[in-house]
């Protein structure tokens, strides 16, 4: 009464695919969201406005009364968290979620609001293992998972589609794609 | 004792607005006893290469992609320095902007040439969201930032 392998292999398989499959779908969703971050950014969402603003009398030194009256004059409440001047035309106002840029010769004002992506960022913190020791030691067993599910991967399917027929080609250009990909790109063909 | 109870969840209640919100710390801890200006460095940044130093100042940009760098208020107007950090190692929120931080590491020189400045330049005001005017970098540049290990953010 021996043990049988083969049987014992698509168990495994199985089951881990079913356990992996969640944590297997975060990682490719976020794996191309980070592929894509200058594209899209899918940890914050950013909104601008432009606007124009009658500016009040311009102090010698940018005061607390001056932005004051500025933040009126926009629509804003008073309180701010801080002012920085990049240079002696521009002034920007620090809010809770918002930062104004005001142009102090013009009056142009840019308005930029930048909102988390809660979830989103959460899972890309996730997928770079910025979130502590625990979960570092989670995606290492996530990781053996993955590398226990190509193994049995490669022997589920018997004779001419499995490992011994096509499978084996496949399984080649696989392993040949990224290979060559990283001979280009990291200077092999120097 | 259900009237100590009460008493004491509203003693809680009423001295929340009275307690400041805890800094928020990130990597490892700030140890550097003296504050270097940030004025200080940029006037004399061979004295300060290669050294540990703790700058504070008001959060003015903070990358809006990967947090791995942001810009903190000098005490000299219009000065600013780079914080910059490796990806992941610390993550800066965009919500630090307009607060204070105190952060501690390394002074280091970047050297870049013309044509490169312009490029990180043009990046980083994409970045930012702003306007930025190539020709306006004339020649090689030498940024100096500060390779971040610690930060305290209010």
């Amino acid at each position: 009464m021996g043990i049988n392998w083969h049987r014992l292999n698509r168990v495994l398989h199985r089951d881990i695919g079913y356990l992996a499959a969640g944590m297997t779908l975060l990682y490719a969703l976020t794996g191309v969201l980070l592929n894509h971050l200058h594209d899209w950014n899918s940890n914050y969402r950013i909104e601008r406005a432009v606007g124009v603003v009658e500016l009040p009398a311009l102090p010698d030194e940018i005061d607390a009364p001056f932005v004051e009256e500025l933040l009126r004059r926009i629509g804003e409440g008073r309180q701010y968290r801080g002012t920085f001047q990049p240079d002696s035309r521009t002034l920007q106002i620090f809010l809770d979620e918002r930062v104004l840029t005001v142009n102090l010769e013009t009056g142009a004002v840019d308005g930029e609001v930048a909102r988390e992506r809660f979830l989103l960022r959460a899972m890309n913190a996730l997928h770079l293992n910025q979130a502590g020791r625990a979960w570092m030691w989670f995606s290492d067993v996530y990781a053996a998972a993955l590398g226990l599910l190509a193994v049995t991967g490669l022997f589920v399917l018997r004779g001419k589609q499995g490992i011994k027929g096509r499978g084996a080609w496949l399984t080649a250009a696989g392993l040949l794609v990224p290979l060559v990909l990283a001979w280009i790109f990291l200077g092999g063909s120097r | 004792m259900k009237g100590t109870i009460l008493a004491a969840s509203l003693a809680a209640i009423l001295a929340l607005p009275l307690t400041a919100p805890a800094a928020t710390e990130y990597g490892q801890s700030v140890t550097v006893k003296e504050t270097t200006k940030v004025s200080e460095i940029l006037d004399n940044p061979d004295k300060y290469i290669g050294k540990d130093v703790k700058v504070e100042g008001m959060i003015v940009a903070v990358c809006a992609r990967r947090g791995c760098w942001m810009e903190i208020a000098g005490d000299r107007l219009h000065e600013k320095i780079r914080i910059k950090v490796d990806d992941g190692v610390i993550v800066f929120p965009l919500s630090a902007r307009g607060k204070k931080a105190l952060v501690q590491g390394k002074l280091e020189a970047v050297s870049m040439g013309a044509e490169e400045a312009k490029k990180f330049y043009v990046h980083q005001a994409e970045e930012k969201g702003v306007a930025f005017d190539p020709s306006t970098v004339t020649g090689p540049v030498n940024l100096y930032q500060v390779r971040a290990t610690g930060a305290v953010i209010d």
